[in-house]
């Protein structure tokens, strides 16, 4: 997380509109399993460097929070009396970022977008790592 | 049931929320987000506000969010008793969106007119037991 806009700093948790982007550009995401969690702050702390030279808004790194494929696949809303899966989580690594991947909703619609943007903002709660471990 | 149909207007975690709207409206431009994010405009945030100012004192306040499109919004999180948001758009529309305790869910547009103790209590009232809680 970049901008305190997506942050609650009261509780230390994400905001739902976190997720937004799941529904229009992609949400870039790394898989843990590529990348350690000392690598993530360090990219993290230095995109916030970058975008705050690029921009007239200071970019703090926050840190990142987890979800797990799996339960991000899981996620569905109901279209025409279905469940319909709401997320796919696609491999889009990179030459220079072998952990990259990409969350894209997959439903389309005012209704069901509301839905699966709090259900993955659910999953994603009480996860948020922090470049110093604190809450 | 007695809905109350005192303004909160006064109440001080009130201005900080009108704070964190007006913040976002002088602060997030086009563009903030990166290339294709949106500031919020003066019709969203107008709308957000009226909603804002038209909650009772009885509800649970809630707490603000600004997404990359440029929607404002408010968002309730009731942990395992349920989530609501309401969000306005570029235009200024209004739409709602809650999932209950079961899972079941409900979206609807609202306009504005609409907004007041008896909306709210019907929406937000019925999520949770709306004991002593601080947004």
């Amino acid at each position: 997380m970049l901008d305190p806009a997506f942050f609650d700093a009261a509780t230390g948790e994400p905001k739902p509109t976190l997720f937004e982007d799941t529904s229009s550009r992609g949400a870039s995401t790394n898989r843990r399993q590529y990348v350690s969690d000392q690598q993530l702050h360090a990219r993290g702390i230095e995109r916030a460097a970058q975008a705050t030279a690029q921009s007239t808004r200071p970019k703090t790194y926050i840190g990142f929070v987890s979800v797990g494929a799996r339960d991000v696949r899981s996620i569905t809303t109901e279209l025409n009396g279905a469940p319909c899966r709401a997320f796919g989580v696609y491999d889009t690594a990179q030459e220079s970022d072998p952990s990259h991947a990409d969350i894209c909703q997959l439903i389309r619609g005012r209704a069901a977008a509301r839905s699966v943007r709090s259900q993955l903002y659910q999953l994603a709660k009480g996860t948020l790592c922090r470049p110093d471990h604190t809450q | 049931m007695t809905w109350s149909i005192a303004s909160q207007k006064s109440n001080p975690t009130v201005e900080r929320l009108r704070d964190e709207i007006a913040h976002f409206e002088s602060n997030y431009r086009d563009g903030w987000d990166g290339p294709g994010t949106h500031g919020p405009t003066k019709e969203a945030v107008g709308a957000i506000r009226l909603a804002l100012d038209a909650i009772p004192s009885g509800i649970v306040l809630p707490k603000t969010m600004l997404s990359p499109s440029g929607d404002i919004g408010l968002y309730w999180d009731f942990a395992n008793e349920g989530y609501a948001d309401l969000n306005a758009d570029a235009q200024g529309c209004l739409s709602f969106f809650s999932r209950d305790c079961k899972g079941g869910e409900q979206f609807e547009t609202v306009p504005s007119i609409l907004l007041g103790a008896q909306w709210y209590w019907a929406r937000v009232g019925r999520l949770s037991n709306q004991g002593n809680r601080a947004a």
